[in-house]
């Protein structure tokens, strides 16, 4: 027996770690299976938008072990390229480890609750290992894993039954930092190695990862110029960068995509270039080689494949806005692009005071306050060993943060190792620590989590009517947002759905949105362009004015009153190529007419959403 | 021997370190790889049923509710509820069948469960403005029917009964305008009309009620319930000959009609025409062998000197 083995101190955090996983585990799976909403029997509207797609995938490879290169119904009618443009590990793990281990009559979306909350719970483990790593103290470390747990910020969507890449593939991205850390740390290529693997799965689960990338590259851009003596750490880094390249050749996502020439790979091409050309050099040298190199490769690259920056134009034009607006919406929407309004919605704002104090509790303005620490500490030059990329990453994500509230799964990861911190300055703040936890753990436990999904009641009954009373093969046109549940849920053909992955789904949503507010034959013959059976109307369309609405990023706000939505939602007795045939408060279902078709008499029951006079000043 | 022991332990560590990687990078690709493999085109499954077992289960709850088999369709409720506790009809039909048990507690409770799923639900609206009404929780039952009436604004039962409860709690100008606003919806009920004389009589507004009255025998000309109270009316105002003569149209119409039996008997008694007055109630006790009318047969007995 070893000595290690007997060590007592290690033993009980290890204990204490698994422990936090079991209550971390344990206490998302008692919130989701508590939820009144959450059936245990039947899996309808469980998931919505992205959830809803990924889940449809997941299913079919559950029931049948395969799906199609070339899917047909999820994108109709040209088909959306599964393979090529969507990262399906999350849906495949899943899938088959139900169609392998679990008894069929434990029901596929009872597993997934249960199996989503396990894996996302798996983030604790790399905060741990990096917080006691940074700090040197295992205690750090605990109670790096102890904020983790108890901030919001890390469980939120897991707990509102989303069914998310960035829930997967977090604790691999996670995993990398650690073992790129200890690689740099210890200056071995095997746990280097290890990172590479851990990026490579997290490239190969979620498109953002790239993006995540990118950011570390600039991490050691910056250490290849501020550091004389760099030329080690790069050796290292360049066993990254040759699985970053395996995964751009292997797996077909990245491939599709032209990944090898995406900027965060150019710049590390270059990174170990320069890395294993300069023994020695001023910091002036480094940097006006690296922006030298740098522009001629981007130049390159703009000029033979630009298929990465089409594909990615929506994040690219995002991000520009983002930062010329300085993260709040223009009141002109005419001032943005549409790509830049249709990504600029939901997960994709910036947060707000409250929003910020209900994701991270206290967790915010300590581990802030950590940050500014550490960042007097640097200054001093009195910092811990690893300390710099804590920095780097804290101050990068809170950045982010600020423009995009979805990188708070991020943010709570780097700011969670930051208050590892308090080992190192004065221990009397372990107090102040502790109250904040019991403040997350309060806003944890009483605070009732938002979601973005409407009305569940309203969806449900659509759901049945479109099951009930329509055609197996029938395609259906909506927005984004509703495509992928009746696409999940009614076994439908969808022309619409979330995965703004595909360019030309992006140019067909551009489209369907500005022509809602055109006159009934445009729409008309849009919905007979794509060979759309049915059209689902949603009151949001015509009703919401806000920064994320349809008529704000269309440039509608001024409402034409001829326009077909207006007809959609006021006057379906005036549409002669549409058909009512259901109806409830939040939708409208309408069947699209045969050239030369007579629509006939329509009867629809009563809702106040439709009725003039509850608008006056508006309409 | 330790440095041995430190060299095979660092050994081991980064064989598995490497093989950890190795693994994950081949089991990523594998992932990637067999759905794509796997597929065949013949594939099909079926993700759900058509009716669902909930529509199922909320159908036979309705039969059993309307055959009063009352615990039996709150099992078949439950049920639908456990499958899709989301779905507002569920809730809803639950509701019902605990106020028709008497439970009136979750009845409240689950209509309330009906309108935070559906906020468009006049019925349940409409039920808790009844329960509460009943309750004499007065300021809540109000609110129930005004926002039954908003989401469904040609429900006239709402306006009846948000009309008697203004008029039952004094407010008689709110009723006379909830009565007027049911009259928007359908100008052609005539117990709108009756009951919006009611108010009027009740604010002394005498012509107003007449007129009212008139109108309702305008659009009902075989309206009992309208030749009555127009009779009660014209009796009030003294007016003896014309309140006669609509007591005894009323019961020409409706000999039974209990109102108009009592009505033009206390009448009768009151103008000394004993004999009608004991003719009237003898036939009344017969339907209605209530105390008060026997009571009233006994005061004319006595004036009769029997």
């Amino acid at each position: 027996m070893s000595k290690d083995f007997f060590d007592i101190k290690r033993s009980s955090a290890i204990v204490t770690l698994l422990l936090l996983f079991v209550g971390f585990f344990g206490f998302k799976l008692w919130y989701v299976m508590s939820d009144q909403s959450f059936s245990k029997k039947d899996d309808t509207e469980m998931f919505w938008t992205e959830g809803a797609f990924q889940y449809k995938i997941a299913k079919l490879l559950a029931f049948t072990g395969g799906i199609p290169t070339h899917y047909s119904d999820a994108q109709y009618p040209e088909g959306l390229e599964i393979k090529k443009k969507i990262t399906v590990l999350m849906e495949s793990i899943s899938g088959y480890i139900y169609r392998t281990f679990v008894p069929k009559n434990i029901p596929f979306h009872l597993f997934l609750a249960v199996f989503i909350c396990f894996y996302s719970s798996f983030s604790i483990f790399p905060v741990y290992l990096l917080s006691a790593l940074l700090w040197n103290n295992r205690f750090s470390g605990l109670l790096s894993s102890l904020f983790y747990a108890t901030t919001l910020a890390s469980s939120s969507s897991s707990l509102t039954h989303a069914y998310i890449k960035e829930d997967f593939s977090l604790p691999f991205i996670f995993f990398h930092l650690y073992f790129l850390i200890l690689g740099f740390k210890r200056q071995k290529f095997d746990y280097t190695f290890l990172s590479g693997a851990f990026l490579f799965v997290g490239l190969a689960s979620w498109h953002l990862t790239q993006f995540f990338y990118l950011i570390v590259v600039v991490f050691i851009a910056l250490n290849f110029i501020i550091k004389e003596n760099f030329r080690e750490e790069i050796r290292i880094f360049s066993v990254i960068v040759l699985l970053a390249i395996f995964a751009g050749l292997l797996v077909p996502t990245l491939r599709s995509e032209r990944f090898l020439f995406s900027n965060s790979m150019l710049l590390s091409y270059l990174l170990v270039i320069l890395g294993f050309s300069f023994k020695k050099a001023s910091w002036w040298k480094k940097l006006a080689s690296l922006f030298f190199i740098l522009g001629a490769g981007l130049t390159l690259k703009i000029l033979l494949s630009p298929v990465h920056i089409k594909e990615y134009s929506h994040v690219y034009t995002l991000m520009l806005n983002k930062i010329t607006y300085l993260g709040v919406k223009p009141e002109d929407p005419s001032s943005l692009s549409w790509e830049a309004n249709v990504m600029w919605t939901t997960s994709f704002m910036s947060p707000s005071i409250k929003e910020i104090y209900y994701f991270f509790g206290s967790l915010f303005p300590l581990g802030i306050g950590f940050l500014l620490t550490s960042i007097l500490r640097f200054i001093k030059k009195r910092q811990h060993q690893g300390e710099s990329f804590l920095i780097f990453f804290s101050l990068s994500f809170s950045i982010l943060y600020l423009l995009i509230i979805r990188m708070d799964a991020f943010l709570v990861y780097f700011l969670s190792l930051h208050t590892g911190l308090f080992s190192k300055v004065r221990r009397a703040i372990l107090f102040i620590l502790l109250i904040g936890l019991g403040l997350n753990l309060l806003i944890l436990t009483t605070e009732k989590i938002h979601t973005d999904k409407p009305m569940p009641n309203y969806i449900l009954t659509l759901i049945k009517y479109v099951r009930d009373n329509t055609e197996k093969g029938a395609s259906f046109l909506t927005t984004f947002s509703l495509g992928p549940s009746l696409f999940a849920f009614c076994d439908r053909p969808v022309l619409l759905h979330s995965k703004f992955e595909d360019y030309r789904l992006r140019e067909k949503v551009k489209e369907f949105e500005h022509t809602l507010f055109e006159d009934e034959n445009t729409f008309y013959h849009f919905c007979r362009k794509y060979e759309a059976n049915y059209f689902v109307y949603t009151t949001s369309i015509l009703l919401s004015t806000g920064v994320e609405s349809i008529r704000y990023r269309t440039d509608n706000l001024n409402l034409p009153k001829d326009c077909v939505a207006y007809k959609f939602h006021f006057r379906p007795e005036e549409l002669k190529r549409f058909r009512l045939v259901y109806t409830n408060p939040i939708y409208r279902l309408y069947e699209v007419l045969e050239e030369g078709e007579v629509r006939g008499e329509i009867d629809s029951p009563y809702f106040r959403p439709y009725d003039k006079k509850f608008f006056k000043e508006e309409f | 021997m330790a440095m041995h022991n430190a060299k095979s332990k660092k050994r081991f560590v980064t064989k598995l370190t490497i093989t950890t990687g190795v693994l994950l990078i081949f089991s990523t690709l594998l992932f990637i790889y067999l759905p794509f493999n796997l597929y065949s085109p013949g594939y099909s499954i079926q993700f759900y049923q058509t009716p669902d077992s909930a529509d199922i289960s909320i159908n036979e709850g309705k039969n059993l509710s309307k055959a009063g088999l009352l615990d039996d369709a709150e099992k078949k409720f439950r049920l639908a509820l456990n499958y899709q506790p989301s779905l507002a009809s569920g809730h809803y039909h639950l509701a019902c069948v605990y106020l028709k048990k008497g439970n009136i507690k979750e009845a409240i409770r689950e209509y309330q469960r009906t309108i935070a799923l559906d906020p468009e639900s006049h019925h349940s609206f409409y039920q808790l403005g009844m329960i509460f009404t009943k309750k004499k929780e007065y300021q809540s039952a109000v609110s129930s029917f005004l926002r039954c009436i908003s989401s469904k604004p040609d429900f006239i039962d709402a306006y009846i009964k948000l009309g008697h409860l203004f008029t039952e709690t004094g407010n008689l100008s709110d009723a006379v305008k909830t009565y007027q606003d049911a009259l928007k919806v359908d100008k052609n009920r005539a117990d709108l009309h009756v009951f919006l004389s009611v108010s009027y009589f009740k604010q002394k507004k005498f012509d107003l009620a007449e007129k009212a009255l008139n109108k309702a025998l305008e659009i009902s000309p075989q309206s009992v319930y309208a030749y009555d109270n127009l009779g009660a009316l014209y009796a009030f105002q003294g007016k003896h000959y014309l309140a006669i003569k609509m007591f005894e149209r009323a019961i020409k119409l409706d000999s039974d009609y209990i109102p108009s039996l009592k009505n033009y008997a206390r009448l009768s008694s009151d103008l000394g025409n004993l004999k009608k007055a004991e003719e009237l109630l003898r036939h009344l006790i017969e339907i209605e062998p209530a105390e008060e009318n026997q009571a009233l047969l006994k005061e004319v007995l006595r004036k009769k000197g029997e």
